[in-house]
């Protein structure tokens, strides 16, 4: 209870803008007044009556911040609104000073300066991690265009573009502990992996590296005695799987010992990530997923692209779990690796389909 | 009660209790709680702001279990404050209670 308390708190302080240093004081200081009010007898209610409701401290102490923030940049705002509403204007007359030299391509590439500005002055004062979480889409699709247009390496090149959410993860680092940066990074690492496992030939097994994924997830699971065995079914699963594979030349038998782990999950009823906790949609989601991705692979070798079924789990936790208003900015990543990998994979359209991930930012100013 | 009300007057509180002796936050919200209903309040954040704004300093000391305790002790600036406070306190408050016809009661 007291881990879970003080874990909430830390969550929202991570909201705001309050450096790590304070977060970590604050917290050891609940810390201190909860153990204190455990020597009275005090139950964990009782305490929380005394300190207060995460929600309502944090609101408190923010308050105190924000203020500060807010009267140091009010006079910087005046300028940075101008700056930005003149930007457009100033991209305009650029891209048509390059254009009349023939450089209109790249030279429109002058209008990313348009949401690059907004963010640097909008943000300017603020936290600088969550500026570079913002700046990301937009660096990194300048990467992405220069080694396109010096090399010509369209594909993988695009795998930059997953720098995106690594960035903001580790950007909210000091919300999460480090497993669950590891846990949340973890599928970023494995597609990587995957596609350059994949460029040199072993698509299959390379997919094996998406086994990280739940893999590093259990290492969350509480229970250590349990995280053990359930690492040891997928251990023994991808075993069996190699083995069938280049021993007996069948990976379909083989795919199949992956519903050991599938069993023991279940069994033991604790597939204890975050989305699996509570919604029931969200579990038989999880195992359709897995049941159509099995069977699409060994009876149409579809293990190449029906991945893309498991991006389902936390598509319906956000439409289960999440406040419908943020429903699109939330499903905007899942909806753009969609329509990325489908043109890139099924029409070989890598070269434009990366364009898809402009939906995430598109969405987030939307929904503003 | 207002709340922003209740919150100044809870400051003052915490200020007083803090100027009596050195003390551990957790003490301070019990020593409150006996007598104000603290609940829509937390203590903490005004400690924090009042440490943060020079009234207090605050050290640690060794509990014998556990991790050592973070005490609260005033400084000048929080002493003359806290006069500053009470003094102001004791002008509003005696002209409530005129107001309320409290001397006429006492008569």
């Amino acid at each position: 209870m007291k881990d879970k308390y003080l874990k909430e708190i830390r969550i929202l302080l991570g909201l705001y803008d309050i450096t790590r240093a304070e977060i970590d004081d604050i917290i050891n200081d609940y810390s201190q007044m909860y153990d204190d009010g455990r020597e009275r007898g005090l139950t964990d209610a009782e305490i929380i009556d005394y300190l207060g409701k995460p929600q309502k401290i944090v609101d408190e102490l923010s308050e105190n911040y924000q203020l500060c923030d807010n009267n140091k940049s009010r006079h910087h705002h005046r300028h940075s609104n101008k700056i930005i509403a003149l930007m457009p204007f100033l991209c305009v007359i650029v891209f048509f000073i390059l254009g009349r030299y023939g450089y209109y391509h790249p030279g429109w590439v002058v209008f990313l300066l348009i949401p690059v500005s907004g963010i640097i002055f909008g943000m300017s004062g603020k936290n600088k991690t969550h500026m570079l979480t913002a700046l990301s889409p937009f660096l990194v699709t300048g990467i992405y265009l220069i080694i396109g247009f010096v090399t010509h390496i369209w594909h993988p090149t695009w795998l930059v573009f997953l720098a995106v959410p690594v960035i903001a993860i580790l950007n909210s680092g000091k919300t999460m502990r480090p497993i669950e940066t590891i846990t949340a990074l973890s599928p970023f690492v494995a597609v990587t992996v995957f596609f350059i496992l994949g460029n040199f030939g072993y698509w299959n097994p390379g997919w094996l590296v998406f086994m990280l994924i739940p893999m590093i997830g259990i290492l969350n699971m509480k229970n250590k005695a349990r995280a053990f065995w359930f690492e040891m079914t997928f251990i023994v699963a991808i075993g069996v799987y190699l083995y069938c594979g280049y021993a007996l030349g069948r990976w379909d038998y083989g795919a199949l010992a992956f519903l050991l782990p599938v069993i023991y999950g279940v069994l033991i009823n604790d597939f204890n990530i975050d989305f699996f906790k509570h919604d029931l949609a969200v579990k038989i989601t999880a195992i359709i997923a897995i049941a159509i991705y099995f069977v699409g692979g060994i009876f149409f070798n579809s293990w190449g692209y029906l991945w893309l079924i498991f991006l389902l789990v936390p598509v319906v936790a956000i439409i289960v779990k999440g406040p419908r208003k943020n429903w699109f900015v939330a499903l905007s990543p899942f909806i753009a690796t969609t329509i990325f990998f489908v043109l890139g994979y099924f029409c070989d359209l890598w070269t434009i389909s990366w364009l898809a991930f402009l939906l995430i930012p598109i969405a987030g100013i939307l929904n503003k | 009660m207002n709340s922003q009300f209740k919150k100044g007057v809870i400051e003052m509180c915490v200020l007083h209790i803090v100027a009596q002796k050195d003390i551990y936050g957790f003490a301070v919200i019990e020593a409150i709680s006996k007598e104000i209903d603290v609940n829509e309040n937390t203590i903490y954040p005004i400690l924090r702001r009042l440490t943060e704004q020079g009234y207090f300093d605050t050290f640690t000391e060794a509990t014998g279990i556990g991790a050592p305790r973070k005490y609260y002790t005033i400084t000048n600036q929080g002493r003359l404050h806290l006069d500053e406070y009470e003094s102001e306190w004791r002008k509003f408050s005696k002209g409530v209670f005129n107001l309320l016809g409290g001397e006429k009661h006492e008569r």
